[in-house]
C-alpha cells in the first residue's frame, strides 16, 4: 500500500513539469485530446458547479486531456452507459458496482474518516422519538433513494427481511426520491416516515445544511460496507485507468487536491480493493433473489 | 334643523352630500374591488389548477411521488407566497386515496380515502364536463382538476383555499381606498362648504333685505345686491321694486298726515275763532257802555276788568294754539295736555258736553310732544263729536312705569263689529264731514312712535287707550 500511494506524486510533479515546458498546454491542458466522459449521479453531493470545475480542471491537468462531467438519474443508466463505453468514468454506488463486476474496473475507492467505508443509516423526523429501528416502521411511509442503491435500497429491505417480514408488504407506501440528500428532505419534511440514507452523505450535510439534518434523527446504522467506487469504463484502456488512478490518488498529496477533497469531506482516494464488497452479495440473496 | 340657518344649512346639506357620495363611491369601489379579487382568486386557481395537473401528470403516470411532491413543495418555497396560493394541495387517485400532498404532515400517503369533510365526495369524482370543479365550504373554497395522462384518469388535484386568505388582501386595498376617499374628503369638505357658503349668501343679503322692508331708518333701497339675473336675480328685482313702492307710499303717507294735520288745524281754527269772537263780543260792548256811562270809577274798573278777562281767554286759546302750530322738537309736558283740554273747549261748548279732564302727568316726560298733542287732540275731537249732545266726555293721561297711557272715553253709540275690525284703515272711520283719515293718522302715529292703540266699544262707553313707551328724554 505504501509503494502503491507513493507512486502519484512523482506522475504529478512529472504532469506539472510538462505543462510548465508547453506554454499552449499550460492553459488549456491537452485540449486538442478527446474528452474524458464522467458520469456523476444526484446521488452525490459533488453535483456543484464550484467543486466541479476545479476537479475537472484538477483532473484534466493530470491526465492531459480535458474532462467532461456528464449527469444521469440513475445508478442502472450510468451503468449502462459505462459497459457501453459511452462514458470513460463514473462514480457509482457499491451495489451497482457488485452487479456489474464482471466487466466494469474500480479505478479508486474514497476514504472517509479514515476508512474506505460507510454504512446505511435509518433515519426519521426530529419529531419521532418513538422509532429505535426497523422493527418499528410497520405500515408507514419510506422513502427509498433508488434501486441499484446499497444503503438506500437495498439494506433497508435486508433489514426487514432479517426481521422475518416481507420487505413488500411491510410499509404502507414507498418511494424513490433518487437522491440521498432528498431522502433526507423527504423525512425532514415529513413526506416520508422514514429513510435509509448513506452515513457518508448525512454527515456530510450535518457539517454543511445542520439545520436539515437536525430535522432528522439517525435511529439506527448499519454495519460497514465497501464505499461506492469510481469506477472505469468498458472501452477505458488500461494505461488510461492507471493514469486517472494515480491522478485521484494524488490528489491527498497537493495543496489543490486537499481543497477539493476537503469540499468533498474526504480524506483521500486508494487503491481499489475487491474484498470491501464480498459482503453485498448475500444481502442481495436474501432479498433480490432473482437479481444475481 | 328647520330653524337652521341658511348660511349654515345649504354648506351643511353640500357637505352631507359630498360625504354620502364618497361613502358611497367607496362604497362600491370595495364592493367592486372584493368582486374582481374573488374573480381573480377563482381564476388563478383554475389556472393553477390546470397547470399543475399538467406538470404533475408525468409524474404521477409513474407513482413518482417525490417529484411530484417537490413540484407541490416548490410553490411554497418563497420567503413570502403569494396569497393566490392555496392553503394546501392534495392528490388523490381515482379510489380517493392520497397520493401527495404540500403538506404531507397533514395528508400523508394513505391507504384509506381521503377524509376532508362533506365535500370529499363530490370533489374526487370526476367533475361533470363543463362544471369549474368548485365546491364553496363556509370557511373552504375547494377547486377540483382531474389528473389525466391522455385519456387515463391518474387522480384527482384538490386545491383548498382559505377564505380568510383574501381578507388581508382586501383589507390593503380597502385601506387605500379609504385612503384615498377620505383625502378626496378633506379636499371636498371645505370645497362644498364653500359652494354652498356662496349660494346661502346672496340670500342671506336678500333676507337682510327684506328685514329692512318698512324700516324707515334704513330703507332697503341702499341695499345694493349684485349677481347673476337668475331666480335669486329676479327675486332681487322683486325685493328692490317692493322696496321702492313701500318707500313711495311711505312718503305719500307722511304727505297724507302732514296734509290731515293742517285740516284738523283748520278744524279747529273755525272754533277757535268762535272762542275768539265771543269775548270780543263782550269787550266791545264793554268799551261801548263805557262810552256811554264812562268816567264812573266803578265803570271803568268793571270795563277794564271785563276787558282783562276777555283778552286773558284770547291770549290763553291763541298761546294754544300757537303751540300745536309750532312743530319743533321737545318733551312733553303737562302742560301740552291741558292745551289740548283748552284747544277742544269750543266743541265741548258747543255740544254742550261735560268734559271731565284728569291730567295726572306730573312732570315732563321723554316722548316728542308734537305727534302725542296731535294723538290726544285727534281721539277728543272725535270723542267730542261722537258724543250726543249733552253727553259726557273723559279723558285721562297718566304715566304709569315706562309708559304713558292716555284713555279717551266717550258715552256715544257704541262702534259695531265690522267697522272695528277696520277703524284704523284710510276712509273707514270717516263720518259727519270727517275726512276719514284721522283715526288712520293716529294709528300710524303711534305706531312710529312704537306704542299701541286699543279701542273698546260697548253702548254708551267707547274706550280709545294709547299706551306709548317712554324712552330716552330728548
Amino acid at each position: 500500500m505504501r509503494a502503491l500511494r507513493r507512486r502519484p506524486p512523482r506522475a504529478g510533479v512529472m504532469l506539472v513539469v510538462l505543462a510548465l515546458a508547453s506554454p499552449a498546454a499550460a492553459g488549456h491542458p491537452g485540449r486538442d485530446r478527446e474528452p474524458l466522459l464522467f458520469g456523476i449521479t444526484p446521488v452525490f453531493l459533488i453535483d456543484q458547479a464550484s467543486f466541479l470545475n476545479g476537479w475537472g480542471r484538477y483532473l484534466a491537468e493530470r491526465l492531459d486531456r480535458p474532462v467532461r462531467f456528464v449527469r444521469r438519474k440513475t445508478y442502472a443508466e450510468m451503468s449502462d452507459l459505462l459497459l457501453n463505453g459511452e462514458l470513460d468514468a463514473a462514480w457509482i454506488c457499491s451495489l451497482s458496482y457488485v452487479f456489474n463486476r464482471a466487466s466494469l474496473r474500480a479505478v479508486a475507492i474514497p476514504v472517509f474518516r479514515g476508512e474506505p467505508y460507510y454504512q446505511s443509516y435509518l433515519i426519521v423526523p426530529a419529531t419521532d422519538v418513538k422509532t429505535n429501528g426497523y422493527g418499528d416502521l410497520v405500515g408507514k411511509v419510506f422513502a427509498y433513494v433508488e434501486p441499484r442503491s446499497n444503503t438506500g435500497y437495498l439494506y433497508p429491505r435486508y433489514a426487514i427481511a432479517q426481521l422475518g417480514k416481507d420487505p413488500n408488504r411491510y410499509f404502507r407506501a414507498t418511494f424513490f426520491t433518487w437522491s440521498h440528500p432528498d431522502s433526507v428532505h423527504a423525512v425532514a419534511e415529513r413526506v416520508a416516515d422514514a429513510a435509509a440514507v448513506d452515513s457518508y452523505i448525512w454527515e456530510s450535510l450535518k457539517l454543511s445544511e445542520p439545520a436539515l439534518t437536525a430535522k432528522t434523527r439517525v435511529v439506527d446504522a448499519s454495519r460497514s460496507f465497501g464505499f461506492p467506487p469510481i469506477v472505469a469504463g468498458a472501452l477505458l484502456d488500461e494505461p488510461e485507468r492507471e493514469q486517472l488512478t494515480r491522478a485521484l490518488l494524488g490528489m491527498s498529496k497537493d495543496a489543490e487536491g486537499r481543497r477539493l477533497l476537503g469540499l468533498l469531506h474526504l480524506d483521500r482516494f486508494v487503491e481499489p480493493r475487491d474484498d470491501l464488497y464480498d459482503g453485498i452479495p448475500a444481502m442481495l440473496e436474501a432479498v433480490m433473489p432473482a437479481a444475481d | 334643523m328647520a330653524s337652521l340657518s341658511f348660511r349654515y344649512r345649504v354648506p351643511l346639506d353640500i357637505s352631507l352630500v359630498v360625504l354620502v357620495t364618497g361613502i358611497g363611491i367607496a362604497g362600491v369601489v370595495l364592493w367592486h374591488d372584493y368582486r374582481s379579487l374573488r374573480a381573480d382568486a377563482s381564476e388563478s386557481a383554475a389556472r393553477l389548477g390546470q397547470t399543475l395537473a399538467r406538470a404533475l401528470a408525468p409524474d404521477l403516470k409513474l407513482d413518482a411521488r417525490w417529484p411530484a411532491y417537490r413540484t407541490l413543495s416548490a410553490l411554497y418555497s418563497g420567503a413570502d407566497p403569494s396569497w393566490l396560493l392555496p392553503a394546501y394541495v392534495v392528490v388523490v387517485d381515482p379510489a380517493g386515496r392520497t397520493v401527495v400532498a404540500s403538506d404531507p404532515v397533514r395528508f400523508p400517503m394513505s391507504l384509506e380515502p381521503l377524509a376532508l369533510g362533506p365535500e370529499r365526495a363530490e370533489l374526487t369524482a370526476p367533475p361533470p364536463s363543463g362544471s369549474r370543479g368548485e365546491v364553496v365550504g363556509p370557511d373552504w373554497i375547494y377547486r377540483a382538476v382531474p389528473v389525466m395522462a391522455g385519456d387515463l384518469p391518474l387522480g384527482t388535484l384538490i386545491l383548498a383555499f382559505s377564505k380568510r386568505a383574501l381578507w388581508p388582501r382586501f383589507y390593503d386595498s380597502a385601506l387605500r381606498v379609504l385612503a384615498a376617499t377620505g383625502a378626496l374628503l378633506v379636499l371636498l369638505l371645505p370645497l362644498g362648504w364653500w359652494v354652498g357658503w356662496r349660494i346661502a349668501r346672496p340670500l342671506r343679503e336678500l333676507e337682510g333685505c327684506v328685514a329692512r322692508l318698512g324700516d324707515s331708518a334704513d330703507p332697503p333701497l341702499a341695499c345694493k345686491i349684485s349677481g347673476p339675473y337668475d331666480e335669486l336675480g329676479r327675486l332681487r328685482a322683486r325685493v328692490e321694486s317692493v322696496a321702492a313702492r313701500l318707500e313711495e307710499r311711505r312718503a305719500l303717507e307722511q304727505q297724507v298726515i302732514r296734509s290731515e294735520r293742517q285740516a284738523a288745524l283748520g278744524r279747529l281754527a273755525a272754533g277757535v275763532a268762535h272762542e275768539i269772537n265771543n269775548p270780543l263780543g263782550g269787550m266791545l260792548t264793554a268799551i261801548a257802555m263805557y262810552k256811554r256811562h264812562g268816567r264812573d270809577e266803578a265803570v271803568t274798573r268793571q270795563t277794564l276788568s271785563l276787558l282783562e278777562r276777555g283778552l286773558d281767554q284770547i291770549r290763553q286759546i291763541v298761546s294754544a294754539l300757537l303751540v300745536e302750530v309750532r312743530a319743533e322738537p321737545r318733551d312733553l309736558t303737562p302742560k301740552d295736555i291741558d292745551d289740548i283740554a283748552e284747544l277742544i273747549a269750543p266743541q265741548v261748548r258747543k255740544r254742550r258736553l261735560s268734559l271731565q279732564w284728569d291730567n295726572r302727568l306730573s312732570c315732563d316726560l321723554p316722548l316728542p310732544a308734537g305727534p302725542v298733542r296731535q294723538v290726544l287732540l285727534n281721539l277728543a275731537l272725535n270723542a267730542a263729536q261722537a258724543s250726543p249732545a249733552g253727553g259726557s266726555v273723559e279723558v285721562v293721561a297718566e304715566s304709569r312705569d315706562d309708559e304713558l297711557c292716555l284713555r279717551v272715553i266717550n258715552a256715544g253709540d257704541a262702534i259695531d263689529e265690522a267697522r272695528l275690525e277696520r277703524l284704523f284703515e284710510p276712509l273707514v272711520a270717516g263720518g259727519e264731514g270727517g275726512s276719514g283719515l284721522g283715526l288712520w293718522v293716529t294709528d300710524r302715529t303711534v305706531h312710529q312712535l312704537g306704542g299701541a292703540i286699543r279701542v273698546h266699544s260697548e253702548p254708551g262707553t267707547t274706550v280709545f287707550e294709547v299706551v306709548l313707551p317712554v324712552g330716552e328724554p330728548l
